[in-house]
């Protein structure tokens, strides 16, 4: 019996080691920036959504309302402002990435993910929707 | 079937330190194959301790008594059941049973993101495999549920199997047992899971909410298994023990509720991180702690260090998780401390009187109450250190520090969510409050008129009462903005509301649930108790109750031989019920059982326990308590299950004409 779990275990190790041999490609971090200014953008509409419903509850005084609900539109507008600078950006970097890796990559490379149009963001390559902006992809 | 187990115990050492070792290469290189091979080693490591979980189940099945966990906790007669659950009964195979848990996560994690997190999991497995790594060796080198019996012959020993087994422990032999061990393990482990997405955050440098909104789920997964396995508990042990109570402070009961202290805390302060963009080596910090707390807990129970009367013996694996603990503490903590300028708030707080410092309360009081249980619970430990004596801290010490917290804390959980985030208005203050805290006032007032005078009991009806309306009226004015904007109706509006922001609304469910747990609580200000010996004919009373006892019989079956006495119940003169306590003697663990009867209404339990005989053994005591409220305890706690389960189910979006899903 004992020399099953000893095949088993041995081959699971073997089958785990695999990918190890294979020639394979580094992956290519998101940009930080651009998630970070992403997680602001999402903080500022959760802001605005939390303070209208908290206004339509009596929470808040109107003048509060109005107030606030100004500076947190100009938070957004801001941050949609620099998304946009830096999606511009991101894009020329990776066209030169890609420019130079032109003769390198050989024929049959797979090519494992593809960028969403809109926002930029990673998805594999069978998506047909960006997960993050719900985009459609091509 | 043993040595295939055994090897298979034993494979999973070497590949879970595989699976580590090339996550964490994946991490450095960044390199798509090392991390497709890391992810196929956590399959793999889920798979080896699966089938040998399986092969320990086989032969707990089959009776394999030349198997020492086998031996030592199921017999030939045991139910088939309870043969199966004898999995986690014991120390080692309970241990198992965790080890089994976390590789199910790791391969659940593995798979879930097997197409995103690229950057962070490599971490993630690194974390969760060696975490694995220190299971595995307990698992393998210390406490192993495979190792067989063995018989002095001088200088050789010899593999031996015995006739039949020492059965299951019979105060195990109950329900609430039996899922009470899977569900706090659950509880437990599942800690590790934001931990290690933390932790990759902190080493990666990806600060951002992307760790937050990967784990939120898994965050609120274990804060929900760790409340019902701690509510578990303490139903096994009101309906098991046999001594009245559900909660005694007992360090095997503080050591699970730590963690959950921290969790909590965790989830009300993550949504300050999320709005704001503050708190964020708080929250990282609390993560880091509840992970820590876990595994200490696990320790506790472990090690033997403090006695209880459910931990396991001293097992020596005391050095073992010392070691680990002191590692990870070192590990999380460096890496915090090395990131702490990364993670600087994007606001500063704006007004005393908001949100956000409400959450600020909440995490306070949390924060004192961990320490202060942490404190009791080490408490005889570090007397020991200094005065050469363990000296405990009872209940009563708990219940001076900790009634106070929790009463504060059921205050906010009335405040806080009517406070606007920013600055709330004194206007709008007394909008708010003005009724809730009028109609407190008149409901204290009746309270005093029904001739309730403990001051604590009246204070946490109160604050209940103050509650319960301040959530009832969110729902009700939430559904009525709804209707006024979309026509529905009130109950299709009241749907719609919660089912559009599910984590609010599940919030405030959970809230009701802990503002029922606090009533079950608060009626151990009315307990009553009795003690009588008597012989059949013979009566005795306890407050309005009455009780006559009809019979006294003993009866034997294969596993135990009992006693137990009819009791007929009346109170005011007429019968209620006819109870059965009873009291039973195990043959293969030799050990005794009180089999209390319970009758149980809303307003309190009649709880009957059938000590014993008396000395002259003519007559049987009996032990009968009164305990108010206790229900309500148990139906909080299915209602925190449902709030759980409503605050996890995904946002409802509408569609609307302009075609938006």
């Amino acid at each position: 019996m004992s020399i099953l779990a000893y095949l088993l275990g041995a081959s699971l190790l073997v089958w785990s080691m695999m990918p190890l041999f294979k020639k394979d490609s580094s992956w290519i971090s998101l940009y930080m920036e651009l998630e970070e200014l992403e997680d602001r953008k999402q903080r500022v509409y959760g802001n605005i959504a939390d303070l209208e419903f908290d206004y339509a509850m009596g929470r808040l005084s109107e003048s509060d309302f109005t107030e606030v609900r100004q500076s947190f539109m100009n938070d957004a507008g801001r941050v949609i402002q620099k998304l946009e600078e830096q999606r511009s950006a991101d894009l020329e970097e990776r066209v030169k990435q890609d420019i130079k890796n032109i003769g390198k990559k050989s024929g049959s490379k797979k090519i494992k993910h593809q960028f969403c149009g809109k926002c930029g963001s990673e998805n594999s390559l069978d998506a047909k929707f960006c997960t993050k902006c719900g985009e459609g992809l091509s | 079937m043993a040595d295939l187990g055994n090897v298979l115990l034993y494979s999973l050492f070497p590949l879970s330190i595989y699976t580590t070792l090339v996550a964490l290469a994946a991490g450095i290189t960044k390199r798509q194959g090392l991390l497709v091979a890391a992810r196929r080693g956590a399959y793999s490591v889920f798979a080896v301790t699966t089938l040998s979980v399986l092969s320990l189940v086989y032969l707990l099945v089959t009776s394999d008594f030349s198997i020492e966990y086998v031996a030592s906790n199921t017999n030939q007669s045991l139910p088939l059941f309870y043969k199966i659950v004898a999995l986690w009964a014991g120390h080692n195979g309970s241990l198992l049973l965790w080890t089994w848990i976390i590789t199910i996560f790791v391969g659940i994690v593995a798979y879930q993101n097997r197409h995103k997190n690229n950057d962070l999991m490599p971490y993630v497995i690194f974390v969760m495999a060696g975490t694995t790594v220190f299971f595995s060796v307990l698992n393998v080198f210390i406490s192993n549920p495979f190792d067989t019996l063995y018989q002095d012959l001088g200088n050789t020993l010899q593999e031996f199997a015995v006739q039949d087994g020492r059965g299951l422990n019979p105060l195990l032999q109950h329900p609430a047992m039996i899922i009470h061990p899977p569900v706090l393990f659950i509880g437990y482990v599942g800690t590790v899971v934001p931990f290690a997405f933390a932790i990759a955050a902190l080493i990666t440098g990806k600060l951002g909410a992307g760790w937050i909104h990967t784990t939120r789920r898994w965050a609120l997964t274990t804060w929900g298994f760790l409340a019902a396995g701690i509510v578990l508990g303490g139903k096994w042990a009101y309906v098991e023990l046999g001594w009245g109570g559900y909660w005694a402070w007992d360090p095997v009961e503080n050591a699970s509720l730590l963690p959950w202290l921290t969790a909590t805390a965790y989830l009300h302060s993550v949504m300050i991180q999320e709005r704001k963009g503050m708190l964020k080596v708080w929250n990282m910090a609390l993560v880091i702690a509840t992970y820590l707390l876990a595994v200490f807990g696990t320790f506790l129970t472990r090690s033997g260090i403090v006695s209880s009367v459910h931990a396991f013996a001293n097992s020596g694996l005391g050095p073992a998780f010392a070691v680990f603990l002191t590692t990870a503490t070192l590990f999380s903590v460096g890496l915090l401390l090395y990131r702490r300028k990364d993670l600087k708030p994007d606001e500063e707080m704006q007004s005393l009187v908001s949100r956000e410092s409400g959450f600020l309360f909440n995490n306070l009081l949390f924060l004192l109450a961990t320490i202060a249980v942490l404190w009791g619970t080490l408490f005889p430990v570090i007397s020991e250190l200094f005065t050469g004596d363990q000296i405990t801290v009872g209940p009563p010490w708990f219940n001076n520090i900790m009634i106070p917290i929790g009463l504060a804390l059921l205050l906010l959980t009335g405040v806080g969510p009517l406070l606007a985030w920013r600055h709330t208005s004194t206007e709008t203050l007394k909008r708010s409050f003005g009724w809730p805290i009028l109609g407190s006032f008149i409901f204290v007032l009746v309270l005093l008129g029904f001739g309730v005078n403990d001051g604590w009991a009246i204070g946490s009806f109160a604050i209940s009462f103050f509650v319960t309306w301040t959530i009832v009226v969110e729902f009700i004015k939430g559904a009525g903005v709804r209707r006024k904007n979309s026509g529905e109706n009130f109950f299709k509006a009241l749907y719609m509301l919660s089912r559009k922001n599910t984590r609010r609304y599940g919030g405030y469910i959970i809230h009701l649930a802990i503002v029922l747990m606090f009533m079950g609580f608060t009626g151990n200000a009315f307990n009553s108790e009795t003690r009588a010996e008597v012989g059949e004919g013979d009566t005795f009373t306890l407050d309005s109750y009455s009780f006559k006892t009809l019979a006294i019989n003993s009866a034997e079956t294969e596993n135990y031989s009992s006693q137990s006495l009819e009791l007929e119940m009346s109170k005011k003169g007429k019968v209620v019920d006819t109870l059965h306590p009873e009291r039973r003697y195990y043959f293969a663990s030799e050990q005794p059982s009180t089999e209390v009867d319970i009758y149980s209404t809303m307003r309190e339990d009649i709880y009957i326990v059938l000590s014993g005989a008396s000395n002259d053994g003519e007559k049987v005591i009996v032990q009968v308590y009164r305990n108010p409220f206790v229900k309500f305890v148990w139906i909080g706690a299915w209602l925190l299950v449902f709030g759980t389960l409503f605050a996890m189910v995904p946002n409802l979006r509408e569609s609307k004409a302009g075609g938006q899903a």
